[in-house]
């Protein structure tokens, strides 16, 4: 008990590593709230679908080739 | 638009047969009342990408479609380079071929320009109104970790470096991409860097970012690694 006391005493020539430790912790905090704010679009690629078939359809008749590889 | 201005589209392509011919269409579709040209950057693509983009220069015209192709995979930052040398236009955009990028879009970044006379509008994927679609967790780990990483180490004044989706001025465009030596993913940071260093005004506008449909996503494991030595030469350069 009294060793962590001892650590968790304020010095003042640790002063950069809180520094970096602090850093770190906010990077960590700010991943995490992005990573749960991550802004996702699943109806985007719906559209995107009915763009594709629309677009084949179009090119087709015009006589570019979009079929084959995929 | 009010004012006479053209716009020069790079799109840079490696076996992209069928998304070029898709990304063509869009494009047509939701710019019409707009003076706009294609540059398609063809490195070599052994997939007959070339012969698609010429039934699609018959189509839509040899002039606003330009097919500038290159004998082999050179590189995205000097297919950019090569595409500005023909660009005849007073404006720039740089988009992916393969779809991520979707053409509906352009008029809200020619919008904004006009609104702001910004020299660079980029689109970002973390605001109100974008988003991204077909990640894992683990990507969304990894993009999250970086935007931070880079945020609270180059102070970009941008939320979304590593997006490549941007309308430039063209002078600006040559002024900035002559000063880059990054290559890949970090190019795509290091112009908007250098961008916001050189005190250019630069605007935001939302867009969505659909993982790629259509063939192999290109993004590796090592390019975490590239990306952690392009952040730290930037850091120290600029």
């Amino acid at each position: 008990m009294k060793h962590i006391v001892k650590i968790l005493t304020f010095h003042t020539w640790l002063l950069p590593i809180y520094f970096v430790v602090s850093l770190g912790c906010y990077g960590l905090l700010m991943v995490g709230v992005g990573l749960i704010q991550f802004p996702t679009c699943p109806q985007e690629a719906v559209l995107l679908q009915q763009d594709v078939v629309e677009a084949k359809e179009y090119l087709r008749q015009k006589g570019v080739d979009v079929g084959g590889c995929d | 638009m009010e004012k006479k201005n053209k716009y020069s589209i790079i799109v840079p392509t490696y076996n992209e047969r069928l998304n070029i011919a898709l990304l063509v269409y869009l494009v047509f579709k939701h710019l019409r009342d707009v003076d706009f040209e294609m540059i398609i950057v063809d490195d070599g693509s052994p997939d007959g990408t070339q012969q698609v983009v010429q039934q699609l220069q018959d189509l839509y015209g040899h002039d606003r479609i330009l097919l500038r192709a290159r004998p082999k995979k050179l590189g995205l930052g000097t297919a950019y380079i090569h595409g500005l040398k023909h660009a005849s236009g007073n404006f720039v955009v740089i988009m992916d071929a393969d779809l991520s990028h979707h053409p509906k879009y352009l008029p809200s970044f020619i919008k904004k320009q006009l609104e702001t006379d910004a020299s660079i509008v980029t689109g970002t994927r973390y605001v109100k109104g974008g988003g991204v679609h077909g990640w894992n967790l683990m990507r969304k780990l990894t993009s999250r970790g970086a935007n931070v990483l880079a945020q609270t180490l180059l102070w970009p004044g941008v939320s979304d470096l590593t997006g490549s989706f941007r309308l430039y001025r063209k002078s600006a465009l040559e002024d900035i991409i002559s000063s880059c030596v990054s290559k890949g993913y970090v190019f795509q940071m290091e112009m908007i860097v250098r961008a916001s260093r050189k005190g250019y005004h630069i605007e935001e506008v939302p867009i969505t970012f659909v993982d790629r449909v259509y063939g192999i996503s290109k993004l590796g494991g090592s390019e975490i690694v590239e990306y952690l030595k392009g952040l730290a030469y930037l850091l120290v350069t600029t």
